[in-house]
Order: structure tokens, then C-alpha cells, then sequence
């Protein structure tokens, strides 16, 4: 070994295209620097929403990301709808909150589809080929056809729901501030439902499956995890107050008194951290450890099978806490298209609401952990300032903590182990993050 | 299911520079008419939901933003076999390469299997965050819009088929 230590880079995360490279300095057995740097999209957005009007804002933030856009539609439109009152207003008459409640529950729903559709691309498509020892979803096809195939058509459902609530496949249209314009049918409603509950039992045979796969232990790192807490005494991932695994506890409108982002020169994302300094962890093992008690059905079982003596703080994990969140999505979903479906017919439902100045924060729990939109509208209808804080800007100082970690804990094992082995290793910690690496476009790479 | 003959797929991200190709191509198809059993989507950034867009068409038509060290605005034809035969790696962390998403969608749903492929790429000058395309790429994105309708409309048996606007 060079005396001077070893530089391992990794160009781009494994599979990964673009951003995402990794860069990790070692002197002896001690890891002196660990930098990955993302590409990270939403501080364009937040630019370029100042001084639109309200109304456009819908449309412009669905596209942060492919997969996320339905989760920020309903963060953008929670916090916008904040600022304008009209959650106060449903605080204080019922008759409102009545009419509001279906609203609340179709944005449950869009949350729900983006979940199942997120999920099951990363469990299926790229983490297990990894757990299997395939080099992708389509060579794993060879010896496992129904489960590849059983994957794509969950994500698809999580398409279509998307499609149902949203309007349209591609960027919903659907969801507008106050309400919705137009509501689903009851017949795609009842066909969404019981494809839900027809997917329970294959996706099951694959939660078998992954508990009977060995996870590595070296990545094991106890951290703080933070999760909202859900709005109801059950599993949700809608809540107003944040939680950490210390027991704190803040309403959403003093986010930033939990989060602090930090500005790091080797990133062109901004970090995260706790106000005490301590990095954190967001997203589906962060959920688990703070709620997963409250876990109901088949989303338990799962939840037993795969985690048998609990939780571990095993960030590798994170792929079967996911695996765990996609059945409780199925099982949820088709509740509330019930609950929808006990409702009696409407077309549309909007809610009136005057224009005023105004702040709101909203956060909501999405695929990768929560997410923070906070938008301040002037008295015209224009948006004075907007912030949004992603859950891959949250969890990226624990990235690279946890690597930073493990390579001590590979070293610690083998003093000379094998560069390969050790960008395996960073790959596969970065990798069951799940990050939101430059999502927001589509190209083709020729050479 | 009825099917037309063609599917023609717009893939990017209007908001983030060159990358806006595919919905632009879209948004020009449109305004010149398409020909009976053709249909022109956005597909966003997704091409795995290639299949929440098919009708069955036994051709799908994708255009898309290039990354190539070519000159910007230079327009990439590809067949069936080529389009299948790009580079594998990912698009993002839970994102695929087209082929394989491709690939995935013939063996999830083998009705789509024998869909037959056609890319065309136009080479990006600038993939950054802000809004409207660089002035060759559009330039680009107005002679492929001439180029396929003029194909769509011999394909969908029109007489005299329009002629391009731009050369």
C-alpha cells in the first residue's frame, strides 16, 4: 500500500449514469475523506417558481423528478393551501372538513401509487439483480421470469392510480389547488381495488424470497432516523409533526429548527443535517423504526418475515423496509378506494378560497423519506419565496458517513482488501439509499 | 383493443434545456395534424411507462435527446435492432436504460413483445436546468417534426403528403 495512502474513486454510481460519483481518501486503515456528489435539481425549482402565480406551481414542480412527481404535486399543494387558509378554514367548520375529506383521501391515494410504483422499480429492478447476484432486472428474467415480470406489472399499477387520480400518466392535471377536477369513476375505482388486493399474494411469494436472502452485516451503523409522525394512530405517510429516534418531536412549520442545510464544496447539492450536528437518516428503514409498530395485515407478516428479531440499523436494509412499505401500500390502497367508494357520487370537488398572503409548510413522507415544501405567497397570488428540501439532500451526509464507516469496517476485517471489493461495498451502501440522482430529464447515450 | 398504426413518443423534460426535444417534437406533430391511427404523446421521463401508452400500435416511434459528441442538432436515425442494442447503463439510481426498460416491458407484457422500435435522437447542445431549447436544436426539433410527419403521412397511405416547411 502506498504509504501515502489510497484514492478510490468511483465515476459515476455503480449502473448509475451521470452524477453520482464517489471519492473516498484512506492513509492506513482510516478513511480521512468520503465525498459523493449528486446532481440535485430542486434549487432550479425553487428559482423558478418565484414570482409565478400559485396556480402554476403544480406544473412546474411535478417535474423535480420522474418518479417523484406526484409526491411533490401533493407537498406543493398541502403547503400552498396552507398559505391561502384553507386549512384553517377546515378546522373550523365540519361541513368543509367533510367535503375536504375526500380530497384528503384521493392525495392519500396519488401518494400510495407513487409509492407502489417507486418501490417496486428499486426493490425488484435494482436492488435485487444486486441480493441475487445478476447484473440487471432483465438477465435475473432468466431464472426468476414471473417475479420480473410480476414487478413491472406493480409498478404499472402504481401508474395507473397515478393515472386514475391524477388525470393523465404523465404529470397529473387532475390535482388542483382546493380540490380536484374531476374525480375518478367508480368502476376504475373498484378495477384499481381489486388489482391491489390481487397483487397481496405474489408480492408476498417475493417477501419470502428476500428473508431467505443473506444481507452483510459490515454496513450495520446505529443513526439518528427521522420520520413524520402519521396523522392517525396507524402506519400513514402523511403527518404534522416530526419525530427523530431521540424522542424530539417538532410541528412541520420549524423544519428548520430540525434540519439545517449545509452548503459542501464537493457537492452541488446542499446537505442536511440536525441542529445538534448529528447526520440523519429519512426514508423507509427510518419509518419502520418509528412506526413500524403500528404496521396492520399482511404489511406485519411481511415486516416479520423479514425482520424477524426487529429492525436492525443496517442501512442495507433499507430495501426490505421498502419491501415491507410496498405491501402495506397495496393493503392501504385498497382500503381507501373503498372508503372512496362509500361516498356518494360527485364529479368534481373543489373548495372555495379567497387569494391572501401567506405562508405554509407542508411535508409528506415519499418513497426516499420526507420532503419539505415551504412557499410564501404575496397578496396578488405570487409566490414570494419557495423552499424545498428533498429526502435525498436530507440523507446525504449519512451517505457518506455510512461509507465512510464501512470501508473502516471492511478494513478492519482485511487491512489489503481489494479495491473492487471496496467500491462493491460503497456502491451497494449508496445504492440501498436509493437516491434521486438528475431524474428530471430523459436522454439516450450512444457511445 | 383497436389499433392504429403508429405510437410516436416524446421522452424529456421541458424544463431542463435540450433535454425538452421529445415533448417539443410532440407539440409540432400535433399542430401540423396527425394522420388517421397515429398518436403523439409526452412520454416524461419514464420509458417504462411506455406501456400505460399503448393501444396497440405495432410501432412505437420514440424521439429523444442525445448525448453524443456529434454536433448539436445533428438528427440519429436507429431501427428496431440498433435501439435495442444501446448502451445498458442506468438512467438514474431507479432509473433504466432504455433497452432494458424496452426489454422489461416485452417479457412483462408479451403483447408488447413484438412491437417493433424506432428511435430518433437529436444530438443535445445544453442539458441544464432552465427553460427552451438552444437555437440548432431547435432548429433540429422543426426539421424532424417536417421529416416525420411527412413519414407518418406516406405510412397512413395520404395522398401527396405534405412537404417540409424547413429543408
Amino acid at each position: 500500500m502506498n504509504p501515502g495512502g489510497r484514492t478510490i474513486t468511483i465515476p459515476h454510481l455503480g449502473r448509475v449514469e451521470g452524477h453520482g460519483g464517489i471519492h473516498v481518501k484512506i492513509v492506513g486503515d482510516v478513511v480521512h475523506e468520503v465525498d459523493m456528489d449528486i446532481f440535485e435539481g430542486s434549487r432550479y425549482y425553487e428559482a423558478l417558481l418565484k414570482g409565478r402565480h400559485f396556480l402554476e406551481v403544480q406544473g412546474i414542480i411535478c417535474r423535480v423528478c420522474a418518479i417523484c412527481s406526484a409526491s411533490h404535486t401533493v407537498a406543493a399543494l398541502s403547503a400552498i393551501e396552507k398559505a391561502l387558509g384553507i386549512e384553517e378554514k377546515q378546522l373550523q367548520d365540519p361541513d368543509f372538513a367533510v367535503t375536504t375529506y375526500r380530497v384528503f383521501l384521493l392525495r392519500g391515494l396519488l401518494v400510495l401509487g407513487a409509492t407502489i410504483e417507486s418501490h417496486a422499480l428499486h426493490v425488484f429492478a435494482l436492488a435485487l439483480p444486486d441480493f441475487l447476484g445478476f447484473d440487471s432486472v432483465i438477465s435475473m428474467a432468466s431464472k426468476h421470469p414471473e417475479a420480473v415480470a410480476f414487478a413491472l406489472k406493480l409498478k404499472q399499477l402504481g401508474n395507473r392510480i397515478q393515472e386514475l387520480v391524477g388525470g393523465r400518466a404523465i404529470h397529473p392535471i387532475n390535482t388542483l389547488v382546493g380540490g380536484f377536477g374531476r374525480l375518478p369513476e367508480a368502476g376504475a375505482l373498484a378495477s384499481i381495488r381489486d388489482d391491489l388486493r390481487a397483487s397481496l399474494d405474489p408480492l408476498m411469494k417475493l417477501v419470502d424470497l428476500c428473508a431467505s436472502l443473506e444481507v452483510p452485516g459490515w454496513p450495520a451503523q446505529p443513526t439518528v432516523y427521522v420520520a413524520l409522525r402519521p396523522y392517525e394512530d396507524s402506519f400513514r405517510f402523511r403527518g404534522e409533526v416530526i419525530c427523530t429516534s431521540r424522542g424530539e418531536e417538532y410541528p412541520v412549520e420549524r423544519y428548520q429548527d430540525v434540519v439545517r442545510e449545509l452548503t459542501v464544496e464537493h457537492s452541488h447539492a446542499k446537505h442536511a443535517a440536525l441542529a445538534s450536528g448529528e447526520t440523519y437518516m429519512v426514508g423507509s428503514l427510518a419509518r419502520l423504526k418509528l412506526w413500524g409498530d403500528r404496521l396492520t395485515g399482511r404489511a406485519r407478516e411481511a415486516m416479520q418475515k423479514l425482520f424477524p428479531r426487529g429492525v436492525p440499523d443496517n442501512v442495507i436494509l433499507n430495501n426490505w423496509a421498502q419491501l415491507v412499505e410496498l405491501v402495506h401500500s397495496l393493503e392501504r390502497g385498497a382500503e381507501v378506494c373503498e372508503l372512496l367508494l362509500s361516498m356518494p357520487p360527485a364529479e368534481r370537488q373543489m373548495v372555495e378560497y379567497e387569494v391572501r398572503a401567506g405562508r405554509g409548510v407542508a411535508a409528506i413522507e415519499v418513497p426516499r423519506g420526507t420532503l419539505f415544501h415551504d412557499y410564501e405567497i404575496d397578496d396578488q397570488g405570487r409566490v414570494a419565496s419557495a423552499n424545498v428540501i428533498t429526502p435525498t439532500a436530507q440523507n446525504l451526509a449519512n451517505v457518506e458517513r455510512d461509507m465512510r464507516l464501512a470501508v473502516e469496517s471492511m478494513l478492519r476485517e482485511d487491512r489489503q482488501m481489494p479495491e473492487p471489493r471496496i467500491k462493491a461495498g460503497l456502491e451497494m451502501v449508496a445504492r440501498a439509499y436509493d437516491p434521486c440522482i438528475s431524474c428530471s430529464v430523459h436522454v439516450v447515450r450512444v457511445t | 383493443m383497436s389499433a392504429g398504426l403508429v405510437l410516436v413518443v416524446g421522452f424529456g423534460n421541458a424544463l431542463v434545456a435540450d433535454d425538452g426535444v421529445g415533448p417539443a417534437v410532440i407539440a409540432g406533430l400535433r399542430e401540423r395534424g396527425l394522420p388517421p391511427g397515429v398518436r403523439a404523446e409526452a412520454g416524461g421521463q419514464d420509458a417504462l411507462r411506455l406501456a400505460g401508452l399503448w393501444r396497440g400500435e405495432p410501432e412505437i416511434w420514440l424521439v429523444d435527446a442525445l448525448l453524443q459528441p456529434e454536433a448539436p442538432g445533428s438528427i440519429r436515425r436507429l431501427g428496431h435492432d440498433e435501439v435495442l442494442a444501446l448502451p445498458q447503463r442506468h438512467g438514474t439510481a431507479h432509473q433504466l436504460s432504455l433497452p432494458e426498460c424496452l426489454r422489461w416491458l416485452a417479457h412483462g407484457y408479451p403483447e408488447m413483445a413484438s412491437v417493433r422500435y424506432r428511435l430518433w435522437g437529436i444530438a443535445a447542445s445544453r442539458i441544464e436546468l432552465r427553460e427552451g431549447l438552444s437555437p440548432r436544436v431547435a432548429e433540429a426539433v422543426l426539421r424532424l417534426c417536417d421529416e416525420l410527419r411527412l413519414e407518418l403521412g406516406r405510412l397512413a397511405g395520404e395522398q401527396g403528403s405534405r412537404t417540409p416547411t424547413v429543408a
